[in-house]
């Protein structure tokens, strides 16, 4: 309780410094403002009003949409699936970047390294690598052969999809969680243990609730990402699972439906911000994370 | 061939480079196809012997991409003057996405009358053939389509074309015991009802190099595949056969886009490759049918094989209806999409 008021308390003094800085801020925030404005929200505003007035003005394009019978379907399933991957990726992820900040100089730059060489390699580069370890006769199936188990070809399946996805992910992951525990003061453990927590307690009360900021930003980041990825399904998975972007590529490029497209898009986006919102919400109460809403 | 799909990157890049290179000298012409050999066949076949004859460049550009298409025309700044694409999208956007060709250029009597239409003629014919790997079936192989369908007695994995409208709704009412003279208007619930029984061991293929390889790598026991990419598996040293119970005969149009800045030439193009020697050398090259069929190419012994218009083969020739596809390739896309992902 007492970190958020003293949190509060650095908001307020941070506020009461508004006089002179906020006019240099808003010059430096022009030329990035200008670009998404230009590249990002016109080009949004384009796809959502013709979503609202092609081929008349209404809301048929959303009503199709949630009376089709697979749009809500494919939707789900991809909510679904970008859950299961950051899930997973959190799992691989949090482990790991806990020893990055654990290791000596060197070995954090070993296991830095591990985490963006894949991140540098083209997505496609890899997304084929994984096609040809789970394909038929691939080195996943024999394997697996080997060990006994006969017959498990990823290549096709959620399964191999969502296995695809949380290594192409996974820099998106380690990092923030990397970067967040970091910031944590370990003598706050110290403290913890010398006043009698066990290690576990220590760390389930005092460093996981401050490392929290570092999960909710892999976390929704991971998340989001999955949500509109297009090449991995494509490559990996069947129509038979499709994800959303899927869905609207073939509305797109198929039956030149661009208000129908642009119509799941926006309903894709309104999600993602209802998600968003949803996961600030949940966060919220630690102290950590106003803290480092405030800093930043 | 319609829809099909490389890699955005790619699609990015040849519009850059098409950008670059679109200098003060307009009478240079831009042809869009699927990319790949396909399209450098295209341009060993046609494209240098017209320029050689007019002295008309012809650039390329790709994959065909009828949103693109639609997006350019709608913009007014359209770059492409003769595309590669199916006869039934050349039927659905005559008018609104697409030019009428101007007949006092192309010679209509160069084509078989029925291929003909107002704002498309067609390029070649291409065959969806029923291919099945003989190490798998051994002295047991598939005989007729409905072995396609029946997972029971030949169980595998499947694969089909990434196109709807080429050939898989009419062989699942070919083996569901539809008579050839009366598949259209196709019954999409039937055919649907029959492609269900394969769902579960089938690909739908996301393009046709994705098939080609699939052969080769030997990730599927049956295909469904069109003569080009059976060609390039089968010289692969893919070990496949085909079945020649029935064959899915479809063809694709030459189309000019609406407001091309090069429209005369572009006529003059699309007349230049219905002659003899340029259709017989691309049929060669890519393994697919010269529309008139007083062409005959010099088909190689692996492409004797494929070749569904050869007369042993040719009973099993059905003709794809473009003009009911035209028509319904909308409403069949969206149930086709929603049975999938459903």
């Amino acid at each position: 309780m007492s970190s958020s008021t003293v949190a509060t308390g650095t908001a307020g003094t941070a506020s009461t410094g508004r006089g002179r800085r906020p006019r240099m801020v808003n010059w430096t925030l022009l030329p990035a403002a200008a670009v998404l404005l230009v590249f990002f929200f016109y080009p949004l505003a384009t796809i959502v009003w013709r979503s609202i007035t092609e081929p008349a003005f209404g809301l048929d394009n959303y009503t199709v949409l949630f009376t089709d019978g697979v749009s809500v379907t494919v939707l789900l399933r991809t909510l679904r699936t970008a859950l299961i991957v950051a899930l997973v990726a959190l799992v691989i992820a949090y482990p790991y970047a806990y020893a990055m900040t654990r290791v000596s100089k060197r070995g954090r730059a070993l296991l830095t390294v591990l985490v963006l060489l894949p991140f540098w390699t083209s997505v496609m580069a890899r997304n084929f690598a994984w096609y040809l370890l789970e394909q038929r006769g691939g080195l996943i199936e024999r394997f697996l052969a080997a060990l006994g188990i006969d017959g498990v070809v990823l290549l096709g399946s959620v399964t191999g999809v969502t296995v695809a996805m949380v290594q192409v992910m996974l820099p998106f992951m380690v990092l923030p969680l990397y970067s967040g525990m970091s910031a944590i003061d370990r003598r706050l453990l110290d403290a913890a243990t010398s006043l009698g927590a066990s290690w576990r307690t220590a760390f389930a009360k005092v460093y996981f609730p401050l490392s929290l900021p570092g999960v909710v930003s892999g976390f929704s980041l991971v998340f989001i990402v999955t949500l509109g990825f297009f090449i991995t399904p494509a490559l990996l998975g069947t129509p038979q699972q499709s994800l959303v972007a899927q869905v609207i590529e073939t509305r797109v490029s198929d039956l030149l439906d661009f208000p129908g497209a642009g119509a799941f898009g926006a309903v894709l986006l309104v999600v993602t911000l209802l998600v968003l919102f949803a996961v600030s919400r949940i966060a919220r109460p630690t102290a950590a994370l106003n803290q480092a809403v405030d800093r930043g | 061939m319609r829809g099909s799909r490389t890699v955005t990157a790619v699609a990015m890049a040849s519009v850059l480079a098409g950008t670059a290179a679109c200098g003060s000298d307009n009478r240079a012409l831009t042809f869009v196809s699927t990319g790949s050999s396909f399209q450098d066949n295209q341009k060993t076949a046609w494209q240098e012997p017209f320029t050689a004859e007019s002295g008309i460049e012809v650039r390329n550009d790709g994959p065909v991409d009828e949103a693109k298409l639609r997006a350019m025309v709608d913009a007014g700044k359209v770059s492409w003057d003769v595309v590669d694409t199916s006869a039934a999208a050349a039927e659905q956007y005559c008018g609104t996405y697409l030019e009428p060709l101007d007949f006092s250029i192309v010679d209509r009597d160069a084509y078989p009358p029925e291929t003909v239409s107002e704002c498309g003629v067609p390029a070649y014919f291409y065959s969806i053939i029923f291919m099945y790997d003989t190490t798998k079936y051994g002295d047991r192989p598939p005989r007729t389509i409905a072995d396609f369908f029946d997972p029971e007695r030949y169980p595998g994995r499947r694969m089909v074309p990434p196109e709807i409208a080429v050939g898989l709704l009419e062989d699942a009412l070919l083996a569901d015991g539809a008579h050839p003279d009366q598949l259209y208007p196709l019954d999409v619930d039937r055919a649907l009802r029959k492609v269900d029984v394969i769902k579960d061991v089938t690909t739908f293929a996301e393009t046709y190099g994705q098939m080609q390889q699939a052969m080769v790598d030997g990730q599927v026991d049956m295909a469904l595949v069109s003569t080009a990419r059976a060609h390039q598996a089968l010289s692969a040293g893919a070990p496949f056969e085909p079945v020649w119970d029935k064959t899915i005969v479809n063809w694709n149009d030459l189309v000019v886009p609406k407001g091309s800045p090069n429209r005369e030439e572009a006529m003059k193009f699309i007349a230049f490759i219905a002659g003899d020697e340029p259709s017989a050398r691309f049929s060669e090259l890519a393994s697919v049918q010269p529309v008139n069929e007083q062409v005959k190419p010099n088909f190689d012994e692996v492409q004797r094989r494929i070749d569904a218009f050869s007369p042993e083969h040719r009973h099993s020739v059905v003709l794809g209806n473009a003009r009911w596809w035209a028509r319904n390739f909308d409403a069949v896309t969206e149930k086709f999409t929603a049975w999938l992902a459903g």
